[in-house]
């Protein structure tokens, strides 16, 4: 089995999943020999860990792509392996019965098989979770993020559960509760960087959109915005969105009326009140660094250098984009 | 801390260890000999009448009679006759008897032939036996049983006796009052003549014989033969006696030409002559005639030169009382030997030379059968064995077809079975009296040895490439080695290779394969592969000895694998590789190693010298002693025994039941010095410093029987001496005693005494102040013995950690004991119960008699007769020892005074453990898959 099967990238690309599932009847048919005897297939060294990862990958870029006959395939491998009870095999059934619902009614049909199965048992996580995901995919946001929170009351570290939430409210436009979930999901992994970076593009949304009219609270919450984006770049050398995001914060922050960045220095309390916000020189310094940087991402990722590469192509798209908005503001 | 466990552990183990019945005749060697079998004594007889088998018997010039089985030649049983005062010896058995009668001394005893057992015993209070003989016709009036004896005494006034053959008790004497010297008594069917010889005024001797009648013993006949002009002395005697129907009476004139015939009961002397053959002068002559009572009246005269010998073979016409020569033996170059055999009436002369067996009938010159005769089993390094005197058995069939049995002794020292040609066996008989011995390591260990010694003396470079070269040259066995594994293996497995015995001159990796070099009182050297069941290597003769010489060599190893043997008596020096018996020139530094032979390389040497010990400082010969030491007035001294020079000590501290130390006196010049006063019946025990000179300790003890065998033994810390109470002493205690003394540096523990705080110490000067000596804590302890100890050593051990066993050869029940040491452990509290620290100690109270418990003889069923020498070798092994006895008989084993720790039993399994490694590895290759399996589950389980 390949290795981007037994260790995919964290978020995989429609090339590769599209790659990883044409590799599927070989796989199924490499693996379909006759079955020995309980004792003696013992013997064999099938049973790798490494085998079933790949299978469940599979499963999951076959969906993917559509390739639904060879994910029934694999689904039907997994459970012959770890029975029909199992629910890492029961989340991935239903994962597969939702991709091939062909109608509104049949995703409910699903949804009642998951309502049934947790009647049965309330802690099956797996069954809950996609129970989330199909309350979200049925575009029931309002059920989904109940679900989830019921959810997370059980299990309050889950901190992947708590993205979602983040995500789910966001897409309410509830900027509080997704700010809020982020940080549960930054104590639990406090060195995220990526998330780091969502709160600061979240605190920069819900800055420009409560207080596009008081330029104190708009302030403020760009400064906090872009403090989250120098702490994702901290994490991570040459992290494009936070780059993209401390640039975005640092014009937007130098394009506010000069006299509201002149903080009362009295009026802050670095121990328990909200940080000053920085000075005028350090703002365009970093949007100095910001510009520079992001132009370097683009110029070397534009020429293909090796190590500048792992860029999603329509990030740096919007990178160049925004350095363009710059550069023809000069140029006016 | 962990030597203190180790010792308190040490001391937990079991103290009394038996040979095991496993172990039995595979560690230990014994070559139990008779010494030389002389041929007067010598014969083949059926042990009881109507026995289909016959045994050899012989007793030997060792005094030992012994029954020997001529079929593999091991000894049937034994007994050892020896007496102080014994010059000749006889032994007689009569025809289909089942006892055997031998004469020594002045003792006469009757042993069972089939097992050995004394039937009854006559001693003479007169005199020594001067002739011993059977009455084979009996007189009417006796009924059949066991045939009455007759013995001839030489008292101031000879006596003639007969004795019952049943009990031994006299039935008759006839007293010799003539006052002439009494030669010998003949028994046959002419009734019974006493044969003596009567020194007339010229110097000759006149043969006076007597005749007695059987049932009376009163005289009834004397006649004298004129024999003065050429009888002068009783050498010249050749024979008297055999074929009890004629008896014969030959001696020589004094030239060796003529040979003298008496028929006994005539008056007739036939005088017949001896031609001497190519002019040489002839050696010897001697007269084979038939013993039985039945036989036909021939005999046959042997004649030896220095280069050749022949024989005549002579019939006697009863009727005509003439004697007749019947035809000669050709004459054949070198020594060959005769032996007469009687079957029925026929007699048969067998002739062996050092290369063929041939047998002719007395009737006829016709060879009846012949055969070469192959080479002698044991290589001999000096000139070819020839054979010296024979005892045949002749089978005969149909006249010609004949097997012919003879036990042959060589001139080696070899005594040999030789059946038509074919050596079935042979004993080395030259080995008996051995009164030397040393062990020597083997040539490949050696030369291992020398190779490191180059190694570690060069500089690094030479050494390094003299180590590349070494191995280099090592690797031409590889391919052996290598072809040799898979059997090796097997072998081990199977359990086979301990049982086998070891051969060759390889080493071992126990270290269990040494040398034994051996010098008898004959004069003969011998080696004896110690790991290879006692087989002998070589035998040589050394020093040409005449009869009555005992040879008491020195020996020593010394480098290269060489032995150094020195003479004191002769000023003899010789150096002898201990492998080949191959005679090494000697080096003149060697000789000068010898002068002490008691201390080797220590400062000071000393030797008994005029009744006292002087040290001297070693190589030369100082004119005033540096030390001397005289016993108290009157006293002699016995024997000194020095310490080891290789006397390796584990601990320097005994720990004691607290944790508390006593520390051991460990002084290398250790000497321990008895010595008796023969009137007083006193012994005295001096413990020397052999470096200053300084007496550290003596002893005394009255109503000692010094007659009997004092011993002593002197290991690390501790000796020991062993006596015999004398009967008549006041003392309320009687028997043998075994003293044992522990020698500490103080009494008290933890503590060093005097020498704790010295800064300086000189061997020469022990004390500040002179007579001032830093002398031992002694703790020493009697213990009652049941046997006298004729021999005591101590085991010896690589390291030194396993515990001692002190070694005692006990003459009484022919057997050696291995006694623990904490057996005989001073310390024992005496009185009372050990405290619980002493019994961590593993103390037990005091018992003054100490019985030597079965499973301490080291010799289980075998007896060993004989023995004056005790040597000790450690083996590679630390818990082993080697163990050689030496005398009359050669005997070799190895203890393990703590048991064998260090190596595997023979009771282990070697399968089992292989089986048990593959189940269990066949069982992890099942359950692997199934952990990995359950481990796969619990990874699907969560999440």
């Amino acid at each position: 089995m390949a290795a981007e099967l037994i260790n995919p990238p964290p978020s995989v690309p429609p090339a590769l999943a599209l790659r990883m599932s044409q590799q599927a009847p070989r796989i199924l048919q490499q693996s379909s020999g006759p079955s020995l005897p309980y004792l003696l297939s013992l013997l064999t060294a099938s049973d790798a860990p490494e085998t079933w990862i790949g299978y469940e990958n599979l499963l999951l870029s076959c969906l993917r792509t559509g390739d639904d006959r060879s994910a029934r395939m694999c689904l039907e491998k997994l459970t012959q392996r770890f029975g029909e009870s199992n629910e890492r095999v029961m989340a991935l059934r239903g994962m597969y019965d939702e991709a091939v619902a062909e109608d509104y009614k049949a995703l409910e049909a699903v949804f009642r098989g998951y309502e049934e199965i947790l009647k049965q048992d309330p802690t099956n996580m797996p069954i809950r979770k996609r129970r989330v995901a199909l309350l979200k995919a049925m575009n029931r946001p309002i059920d989904a993020t109940t679900a989830l929170v019921g959810l997370l009351d059980s299990s309050p570290t889950d901190a992947e559960a708590w993205a979602e939430l983040a995500d789910l409210y966001l897409t309410q436009n509830l900027y509080s509760q997704a700010i809020f979930s982020l940080e549960e999901v930054l104590l639990i992994t406090p060195n995220a960087w990526n998330i780091h970076a969502r709160m600061g593009e979240i605190l920069y949304l819900s800055s420009l959109a409560t207080n596009s009219n008081n330029d104190g609270n708009l302030m403020q919450g760009l400064c906090e915005s872009m403090r989250r984006f120098c702490r994702s770049i901290e994490l991570c050398d040459n992290y494009l969105r936070g780059y993209y995001g401390l640039k975005l914060t640092t014009s937007r922050l130098l394009s506010l009326p000069s006299k509201t960045s002149k903080p009362a220095p009295a009026a802050t309390d670095p121990q328990f009140g909200d940080l000053a916000p920085p000075s005028l020189a350090t703002i365009e310094k970093l949007h100095e660094l910001a510009t520079a940087k992001l132009a370097e991402i683009v110029r070397r990722n534009a020429a293909g250098e090796s190590g500048w590469d792992g860029y999603e192509q329509a990030e740096v798209i919007a990178a160049r984009e925004l350095l363009d908005r710059d550069a023809q503001k000069v140029k006016r | 801390m962990r030597l203190h466990a180790l010792l308190s552990l040490a001391s937990l183990l079991p103290s009394a260890l038996a040979v095991f019945a496993d172990d039995a005749y595979h560690v230990d060697y014994h070559h139990a000999l008779l010494g030389l079998p002389q041929q007067h004594t010598s014969f083949f007889q059926q042990p009881y009448a109507g026995s289909k088998a016959a045994l050899i018997y012989t007793l030997s010039d060792k005094l030992v009679l012994g029954a020997v089985n001529p079929k593999d030649g091991h000894i049937v049983w034994r007994q050892s006759l020896a007496s102080s005062d014994a010059i000749k010896s006889w032994l007689r058995a009569g025809q289909g008897q089942d006892t055997v009668v031998a004469a020594v001394g002045s003792h006469v005893t009757a042993w069972s032939a089939a097992d050995g057992r004394l039937v009854w015993s006559a001693e003479s209070l007169s005199g020594p036996v001067q002739d011993l003989e059977i009455i084979e016709i009996e007189d009417s009036e006796v009924s059949a049983g066991p045939k009455d004896v007759l013995v001839l005494f030489n008292a101031s006034t000879p006596v003639v006796s007969r004795l019952d053959g049943k009990t031994g008790q006299v039935k008759w004497s006839f007293e010799d009052e003539s006052g002439d010297a009494p030669l010998q008594v003949l028994a046959s069917g002419a009734g019974i003549h006493y044969v003596s010889l009567h020194t007339t005024l010229l110097g000759g001797l006149k043969i006076k014989v007597v005749s007695l009648d059987q049932s009376t013993g009163h005289k009834t006949d004397q006649y004298s033969l004129s024999s003065e002009s050429d009888l002068s002395s009783v050498d010249s005697i050749l024979f008297v006696g055999a074929n009890s129907a004629s008896p014969i009476l030959a001696w020589t004139d004094k030239f060796s030409r003529a040979l003298k015939v008496n028929i006994v009961g005539t008056k007739s002397v036939a005088s017949l002559d001896i031609e001497g053959k190519d002019g040489v002068g002839i050696d010897t002559i001697s007269l084979h005639a038939p013993l039985a009572t039945n036989s036909m009246p021939h005999f046959l005269v042997q004649i030896q030169t220095a280069q050749s010998h022949w024989a005549d073979v002579y019939h006697i016409d009863l009727k005509r009382s003439l004697i007749s020569k019947a035809y000669s033996l050709p004459r054949v170059a070198g020594k060959g030997a005769f032996a007469t055999s009687t079957v029925d009436a026929n007699v048969y002369f067998t002739r062996i030379t050092a290369d063929e067996v041939t047998v002719v009938s007395s009737v006829s010159h016709g060879i009846l059968g012949r055969w070469p005769l192959k080479a002698t089993a044991v290589p001999d390094l000096s000139d070819q064995p020839y054979p010296v005197s024979a005892v045949s058995e002749v089978v005969s069939r149909s006249g010609s077809a004949q097997a012919v049995r003879s036990a042959v002794l060589f001139s080696n020292g070899e005594w040999a079975l030789i059946r038509n040609g074919e050596v079935t066996w042979s004993r080395p008989e030259a080995l008996a009296g051995v009164t030397a011995a040393i062990w020597a390591e083997l040539p490949e260990t050696e030369s291992l040895a020398d190779q490191l010694e180059i190694e570690s003396h060069g500089n690094i470079l030479a050494a390094y490439i003299h180590r590349v070269k070494r191995h280099a040259g090592d690797l031409q066995y590889l391919p052996g080695w290598l072809q040799k594994l898979p059997s090796r293996i097997l072998a081990n497995f199977s359990g086979g290779s301990t049982r086998r015995p070891l051969d060759g001159l390889q080493k071992d990796s126990f270290g269990f394969r040494k040398l034994i070099v051996v010098a008898t009182e004959k004069g003969r050297m011998a080696a004896l592969n110690a790991g290879g069941s006692g087989k002998i290597l070589w035998s040589m003769d050394t020093v040409p000895l005449t009869a009555e010489e005992k040879w008491t060599p020195q020996l020593r190893t010394s480098s290269g694998g060489a032995i150094a043997v020195h003479d004191q008596a002769r000023g003899l020096s010789l150096l002898i590789d201990a492998a080949t018996g191959k005679l090494l020139p000697v080096d003149p530094h060697v000789n000068s190693a010898f002068r002490h032979p008691s201390t080797g390389a220590a400062v000071v040497s000393y030797s008994l010298a005029e009744g006292e010990v002087r040290a001297h400082t070693p190589g030369q010969e100082n004119p005033i002693p540096l030390w001397r030491f005289l016993p108290a007035t009157d006293e002699s001294i016995l024997d000194i025994t020095p310490r080891p020079a290789d006397d390796p000590v584990a601990s320097i501290g005994k720990v004691l039941g607290d944790r508390r130390v006593l520390y051991k006196y460990l002084n290398p010049n250790l000497v321990l010095v008895t010595a008796v006063h023969r009137t007083a019946s006193t012994l005295s025990v001096y413990l020397l410093d052999s470096t200053s000179g300084d007496v550290l300790y003596t002893a005394s003890h009255s109503g000692v029987d010094v007659t009997r065998k004092i011993t002593s033994a002197i290991s690390e810390n501790w000796f020991t001496y062993s006596y015999t109470l004398d009967v008549s002493s006041s003392s309320l205690s009687r028997g043998h005693q075994l003293v044992v003394a522990e020698l500490y540096e103080s009494a008290i523990p933890d503590d060093r005494g005097p020498l704790d705080t010295a800064a300086n110490y000189s061997s020469f000067q022990p004390a500040a102040a002179p007579g001032d000596v830093a002398k031992p804590h002694v703790v020493s302890q009697t213990f009652q013995i049941s046997e006298e100890i004729s021999k005591m050593s101590v085991t010896q051990t690589r390291q030194g950690i396993t515990s001692r066993q002190l070694l005692a050869v006990l003459p009484e029940s022919n057997s050696i004991v291995g006694i623990p040491r904490n057996v005989i452990d001073p310390r024992r509290p005496v009185g009372r119960d050990p405290t619980p620290a002493e019994v961590t100690e593993g103390l037990v109270r005091y018992s003054p008699v100490v019985d030597f418990d079965p499973k301490w003889y080291l010799n289980h069923k075998r007896e060993v007769f004989g023995i004056v020498g005790l040597i000790t070798s450690p083996s590679l092994l630390e818990s082993t020892s080697l163990i050689f006895a030496y005398g009359l008989d050669l005997f070799g084993t190895r203890v393990t005074p703590s048991f064998s720790f260090d190596v595997l039993g023979k009771d282990f399994n070697k399968l089992q453990m292989l089986a048990t490694v593959v189940a269990l590895f066949v069982g992890v290759m099942f359950v692997a898959p199934l952990v990995r399996r359950k481990q796969i589950n619990s990874r699907w389980q969560i999440t």
